[in-house]
């Protein structure tokens, strides 16, 4: 209130808290001591500050002694900040003049064993709070229109799910795929568990329903390439690369050599595709079969342009379009991990194969004559660190399940593999947790054999003599040789990784990875699906390892949240953050290089010239930029160096009790 | 490594490696461990076992045999042979996997795969082989006697007339020697497969004279406390409760009594032997006495574990494979066609008296031929393996403190 040019009134309210806080500090000395502070024109203890009749008493003594600030020591200001903000807007002040002082946790419980320190800390900290809130200068929240749209960015069920929901809430949503089909890896499974559903079913089945709401806009062979704006207003590059076929009507068949020769993806290279990609399972969407250019020659084009005629255009473009939207939804989904090349005999043997390509082979039927198997647990997960090189150190958590689940698929087909079946699971640990226990239950049952390993002596898979044979160290037994299992194929159980074609997306979204290099969520618990870039959601297997019942709630969890923004008509978002004040400002541009929610712009400034601005709905506050500028220009709204400073001299002033 | 008969090509020795066999559940499912794949390995059935002990502990360790194929570990392991089947593992096993049944069926596997030509697959696989294999010996002795027995003598009972005691005494003769060498044989097979599995002599640094001490030492010791007295049978208790533990001391004592009583009876016919070839000079009445004690005692014991085998209320006996009711007949019914010749010849039956010799000899002769591949083999069987175990445990305890 500097325009009032008066000493700001100050109330100061110490809480004993029931005891929790005047059991240890001296809630009364605090009092007295606080009474004496430049501009404190009333100081008062209360038994619980967060109660109403204390509430009522604070706004009684806003209105008597015109108070302009109130300072309540209490507890932690995460459970009670918003209470004495409202009392504060009650009291007809500005909310963000309260300030608090936390001397529960920070003070009375942290200093049991000395009650007179506890008192003098909870002076310091309250003469601190006084200290600031003196400097405090009402502010305005953020308020930020919205763009009542959704882009949800991967056509995996996640993204189908989430986008299923948000038009039920009567939101728009884009979504869009970088694949040609909808339906994602699950897509490509032969069985999900629980309840042994075919993986192309459930995505088939979210697919319906998306395509039966009308405010899902769909976009195949669409890519993220960029994504600008804040919360409430982005706008996503998003490149559309051609499909070529505008219908699927052939007039005559395909020249076989069209057939291809590529691995197909779809099949994790167990069959092969040529450039004309048709839709990979029933219910798959588009319905159009999409052609890869890059693997079409002349002839080529010239037969597809022969066979299908007026339904393909070849000179079709990629086209660039912008998307605006006031949430973003990234579920844009794993890769299985890779093994490398002779990693338990990956690709140096044929009958080595992945777990999700045994999901393709069983839906292919090409498993014929298999008699004994091996699955390798814990391939690609679980790494130990050694060097500087990035271990996948996380447990993937889905691939116990699946492998059981197959596991019990490939039972019930003996017959049909040849009769006599005999499965080996070499695992490191069992982890079939909540109700995929039972599903382990079944395996044992059924007679699955467990071997565990130490990840110290892993299995060795050997061709020698052309028979493929596993050699395990098996720690259940009391045995001082190795096991060797004469097998006619070996199933790697590999776990997920961040997809390698999302490399750019952290980049493009302004949302960090963890540890484990997928997208991060602001806090695990407390807000799983929110990144620390506002208005950006998360779903899904790009957070990181997630079966398929995770991802659907995980899916609808970033889409109640995104739906949360899309509805509102205006954001309001707390103010503390960045402000330049142009006059100082000398537009070294050291403050946009550090800042990483991209919340600096310049703009010309009337009768100053191009000068940095911030925009307070990216801002997070973080004070980066603060610390960088050569002229102090940048300044923390609520968070000023001057607040700063009045706080470390009020925390240091000496004490007498 | 390769053991068995099963034929596999050669291995280099110094690889240490064991081939896991996809069958070998299946076998042992078939004679009875019929829910061990349940089992998730935790070892309570070890923890609570009264008779594992360190460096001997089971069933668990079997039951990771079985489990992972390991054929040649299962029948060189001598745990397979140190289980009494209380019962206490399958009633405290969570997951009810049962390994007491299962280590039955281990032992049944064993004596299968330890008897020379596996002749013993002929008792263990099929119900319809396993009675061929029973009839061929009775009914070979019935033409026999068809065509040479002497006068039947009706109008007072001379059973030595109608069946010539030379005839008997060569059957006698060529049972004993048959059963003598299967003895040998399999108990040598049994003894390389402990071999492999003991792997190096226990210690070179014992002298030889020790060790042959010791190997004598182990000999009596397990003869009387473990063949006679049978004292690991008492350890083997299920203690869970008083009335298990007094089910347990019941079925010691019916064990007792067949064994004994067998043991009677063999000594009776020792005895009358002696009186007809040898001219003993002892009262005939001492060796019918003794045969007819014994066969009562035996009998008496074979008939508790027939009626627990058809209750069914004890761990023990809730699963019975064909191979235990095929021993326990040919003893209750050996025992009592014995019998049954005794008190027709002492009621002047003639008639009979003959044909129940006949049904006698057939019984008792069956039983002994076919001793070394049927569940009597745990006769043999079982002192071996723990007159080895000993021994070596011994021997190899004495390498340590020198």
């Amino acid at each position: 209130m500097t325009e009032d040019k008066r000493w700001p009134r100050l109330g100061f309210y110490v809480c004993h808290c029931g005891g929790n806080i005047s059991d240890y500090v001296d809630v009364v000395k605090v009092r007295d001591a606080l009474a004496e502070e430049p501009g404190v024109v009333v100081a008062r203890d209360v038994m619980f500050a967060c109660s109403d009749s204390s509430q009522n008493e604070m706004i009684a003594d806003i209105k008597n002694l015109k108070l302009d600030r109130i300072v309540v020591a209490s507890c932690t200001p995460r459970l009670h900040e918003i209470t004495f903000r409202n009392v504060a807007d009650r009291g007809g002040l500005n909310r963000y003049t309260y300030y608090h002082a936390n001397i529960r946790e920070q003070t009375s419980w942290a200093h049991r064993d000395d009650k007179e320190g506890a008192t003098v800390k909870a002076i310091r900290h309250s003469r601190a709070a006084v200290a600031y809130a003196r400097l405090s200068e009402p502010l305005e929240s953020i308020k930020a229109p919205v763009t009542p749209s959704v882009l949800v960015v991967g056509g995996g069920i996640a993204g189908i799910r989430a986008a299923i929901d948000l038009a039920d809430a009567g939101i728009a949503v884009h979504l869009i795929e970088r694949e040609p089909f909808l339906g994602g890896r699950t897509a490509q499974l032969t069985n999900s568990y629980p309840q042994d559903s075919k993986g192309s079913e459930v995505a088939a089945r979210l697919i319906a329903e998306a395509r039966k709401r009308d405010g899902i806009a769909i976009y195949t062979n669409a890519e993220l390439v960029g994504l600008d704006g804040y919360i409430g207003n982005f706008e996503a590059r998003v490149k559309l690369n051609p499909r070529y076929f505008k219908s699927s009507q052939a007039k005559t068949s395909l020249p076989e050599q069209l057939g291809g020769e590529a691995p197909s993806k779809f099949d994790y290279g167990l069959s092969k595709e040529g450039p004309v990609l048709m839709p990979p399972f029933s219910g798959a969407y588009p319905e159009l079969p999409s052609l890869n250019m890059e693997a079409c020659s002349e002839d080529c084009a010239r037969s597809i342009s022969q066979a299908y005629g007026d339904a393909v255009d070849l000179h079709q473009k990629s086209e660039s379009l912008t998307i605006r939207a006031g949430a973003v939804i990234a579920a844009a989904g794993f890769d299985p991990y890779e093994p490398k090349e002779g990693e338990f005999g990956y690709r140096t043997h044929p009958k080595v194969v992945t777990l999700q390509q045994l999901h393709r082979l069983v839906e292919l039927k090409m498993l014929k004559d298999v008699h004994n198997i091996a699955f390798i647990y814990c391939v690609g997960s679980r790494q130990v660190k050694t060097g500087d090189e990035d271990v996948n150190e996380y447990c993937s958590r889905y691939c116990c399940n699946a492998a059981m689940s197959i596991s019990l698929v490939l039972l019930r087909m003996r017959e049909e593999l040849g009769g006599d079946l005999r499965l080996y699971h070499l695992y490191r640990d069992i982890r079939t947790y909540g109700r995929n226990e039972v599903l382990y239950e079944e395996a044992l049952k059924k007679e699955v054999v467990f071997i565990k390993y130490s990840e110290e002596d892993p299995p060795a898979v050997s061709a020698a003599g052309g028979r493929l044979t596993v050699t395990v160290k098996d720690l259940l037994t009391v045995l001082d040789d190795k096991l060797e299992i004469p097998v006619d194929m070996v199933v790697l159980v590999t776990g997920m990784v961040p997809k390698q074609s999302n490399d750019a997306l952290p980049q493009i979204l302004r949302v960090p990875k963890g540890a484990d290099r997928f997208l991060l969520e602001v806090h695990p618990k407390l807000k799983p699906v929110e990144t620390a870039m506002a208005g950006v959601f998360i779903a899904g297997t790009c957070q990181g390892p997630k079966d398929v019942r995770e991802t659907l709630a995980s899916a609808q969890a970033a889409s109640s949240k995104a739906a949360g923004i899309a509805l509102m008509t205006q954001l309001e978002l707390d103010p503390f953050v960045a402000s330049v004040d142009p006059k100082m400002c000398n537009l070294t541009k050291a403050c946009a290089a550090e800042c990483e929610y991209g919340a600096i712009e310049f703009k010309e400034f009337p009768g100053l010239g191009e000068k940095a601005w911030v925009n307070g709905a990216r801002c997070k506050g973080c004070g980066a930029c603060v610390a960088v500028c050569p002229t102090g220009a940048i300044q923390l709204k609520g968070l000023s160096n001057e607040q700063l400073k009045a706080q470390i001299e009020a925390l240091g002033r000496k004490v007498e009790i | 490594m390769a053991t068995g008969s099963t034929p596999r090509p050669r291995r280099k020795v110094t690889e240490m490696a064991v081939q896991v066999d996809s069958h070998l559940m299946t076998d042992l499912k078939k004679m009875g461990a019929f829910d061990i794949s349940a089992c998730y390995n935790c070892g309570n059935c070890t923890a609570i076992c009264p008779l594992s002990v360190e460096g001997h502990e089971l069933p668990r360790k079997l039951i990771r045999y079985a489990i992972l194929g390991l054929k040649d570990k299962i029948v060189s392991c001598p745990e397979v042979w140190l289980c009494y089947f209380c019962g206490e593992c399958s009633t405290s096993c969570p997951r009810t996997a049962d390994p007491g049944q299962f280590m039955m069926s281990a032992r049944r596997y064993a004596i299968r795969r330890c008897s020379f030509g596996r002749v013993a697959d002929a008792f263990y696989s099929s119900k319809l082989l396993s009675l061929l294999a029973l009839s061929v010996f009775p009914l070979i002795l019935l033409g026999i006697f068809a065509t040479s027995h002497g006068p039947i003598i009706t109008d007072e009972v001379d059973m030595w007339s109608f069946i010539p005691m030379d005839l008997i005494h060569e059957l006698g003769l060529i049972v004993m020697a048959f059963l003598g060498l299967s003895v040998l044989a399999n108990l040598f097979i049994m003894y390389r497969n402990l071999s492999r599995a003991a792997g190096a002599a226990p210690s070179a640094k014992v002298k030889l004279t020790r060790r042959a001490g010791i190997w004598l030492k182990a000999l009596i010791t397990i003869g009387i406390v473990e063949v006679l007295a049978q004292r690991r049978f008492t350890k083997c208790d299920d203690n869970s409760s008083e009335a298990q533990s007094k089910k347990g001391t019941y079925k010691y004592w019916a064990h007792m009594a067949v064994f004994w009583g067998f043991l009677g009876l063999a000594g009776a016919t020792l005895i009358d032997y002696g009186i007809n070839e040898y001219g003993l000079t002892v009262s005939r009445d001492i060796s019918r006495v003794l045969g007819i004690v014994s066969g009562i005692v035996m009998m008496i014991g074979a008939a508790y574990f027939i009626y627990k085998r058809v209750k069914k209320d004890e761990v023990f006996s809730t699963f019975s494979h064909f191979s235990d009711w095929i021993f326990l007949i040919l003893l209750f019914f050996g025992g009592l066609t014995g019998f049954m010749v005794t008190s027709f010849l002492y009621a002047g039956m003639a008639e009979a008296t003959y044909i129940s010799l006949v049904i006698h000899l057939m019984f008792s002769f069956d039983l002994l031929i076919t001793l070394p591949f049927t569940k009597f083999a745990h006769a043999m069987y079982r002192p071996f393996a723990l007159w080895i175990v000993t021994a070596r445990d011994q021997v190899s305890a004495a390498g340590k403190t020198t």
